[in-house]
């Protein structure tokens, strides 16, 4: 595997996180695109294990831009990757913590929300279109990703039981 | 103030609210709310902006600086970890089998994530056009997503500010 440098890292998780409308989550087309697509830092395969681990951690989505960072360029590349996706919106939040009760209300509010919400939804489509391309790569697989969308949209069980649920179904039966 | 944070620091917004609101009494319902909208709102990592806002309200630079650190150190080292673990253990079938399981089930979660939101959100035939061109121009094509974000956003706002005029009038 070839190393990144930690300045690139952060510099990478810095401007896919000013796109991630809705969450870390909402990152990951531009991810996978960059480093298995473009740059081929990881295999199709390495970047569906990542986002598994990452979904099973305890833990916020971010854990997804911390585990690429700590396979390019080891801890320091971890600790970049991860200030490097926080640092942008971290700056924001605490900026706007003091204004928000002004804005809250307005007219230009209600605009901000009302129209982000069909970006955010589209990009977490975009998330699952590619994510159940990189992983369903074989039939049995396909119905695991069904069975735990359904589990997952029709119940309130937690996600981490699902996964887990799926590793050791894939684990007896060997996918 | 990081003890406490990284107890909670199970992610999901459940979790979130019940050691913010109900056990510690920080903030009220309400003030959970419109900051998870806040957060939302702006792009970037959801959880770890209310763990640092919440940090920086209550001791300043210091509590922010905790609250990230609690609400990320314990997860980061969880999943170094695991992910240590997994390419150790790779080439034993089953656990590869296991993997391959857990990559195909978390795919399904955001199937399910995609499927929750656009419930809630795509009323509106203006919303739904948008997502889809969002969605289409991002998993078909192979640009780069900046691009299409901001373009999608500003389509976005304008349809948005229509629809509620509209709604005034």
């Amino acid at each position: 595997m070839k190393d990144a440098s930690p300045w690139s890292i952060a510099f990478f998780c810095a401007a896919i996180s000013l796109l991630a409308f809705g969450g870390a989550d909402a990152a990951v087309p531009e991810m996978h695109r960059q480093l298995v697509n473009v740059g081929h830092w990881f295999g199709e395969a390495e970047f569906v294990r990542m986002y598994a681990i990452a979904r099973v951690s305890p833990g916020p989505n971010v854990m997804l831009m911390s585990l690429s960072g700590l396979r390019l360029g080891g801890w320091l590349g971890c600790l970049m990757a991860t200030l490097g996706v926080c640092a942008p919106s971290g700056v924001l939040i605490l900026y706007l913590a003091k204004k928000w009760h002004h804005f809250e209300g307005t007219y230009a509010h209600r605009v901000f929300k009302t129209g982000l919400a069909p970006v955010t939804v589209g990009l977490t489509a975009a998330t699952a279109w590619i994510m159940t391309q990189a992983a369903a790569t074989s039939l049995p697989l396909l119905i695991i990703a069904m069975a735990a969308t359904a589990v997952a949209w029709k119940t309130r069980w937690s996600p981490i039981w699902v996964v887990l649920a799926a590793g050791m179904v894939g684990a007896v039966v060997g996918l | 103030m990081e003890i406490a944070l990284s107890s909670i620091g199970g992610s999901m917004q459940a979790f979130m609210h019940r050691g913010l609101v109900k056990k510690r009494g920080w903030m009220t319902d309400e003030d959970f709310l419109e900051l998870l909208g806040l957060c939302r709102m702006i792009p970037g990592p959801t959880m770890v902006n209310i763990a640092l806002y919440v940090g920086a309200r209550k001791r300043g630079a210091k509590g922010a600086i905790a609250g990230f650190l609690g609400i990320l150190l314990v997860p980061v080292l969880c999943a170094a970890t695991l992910m240590s673990l997994a390419v150790e253990f790779a080439h034993y079938p089953a656990v590869k089998s296991a993997l391959n399981g857990m990559g195909a089930a978390s795919a399904g979660l955001t199937i399910a994530m995609a499927l929750q939101l656009a419930e809630q959100h795509s009323r509106r035939i203006w919303a739904v056009i948008i997502t889809c061109v969002v969605f289409a121009l991002i998993a078909f094509g192979h640009w780069s997503m900046g691009w299409i974000v901001l373009g999608g956003v500003l389509a976005s706002m304008s349809g948005a500010a229509w629809q509620l005029k509209k709604e005034v009038a």
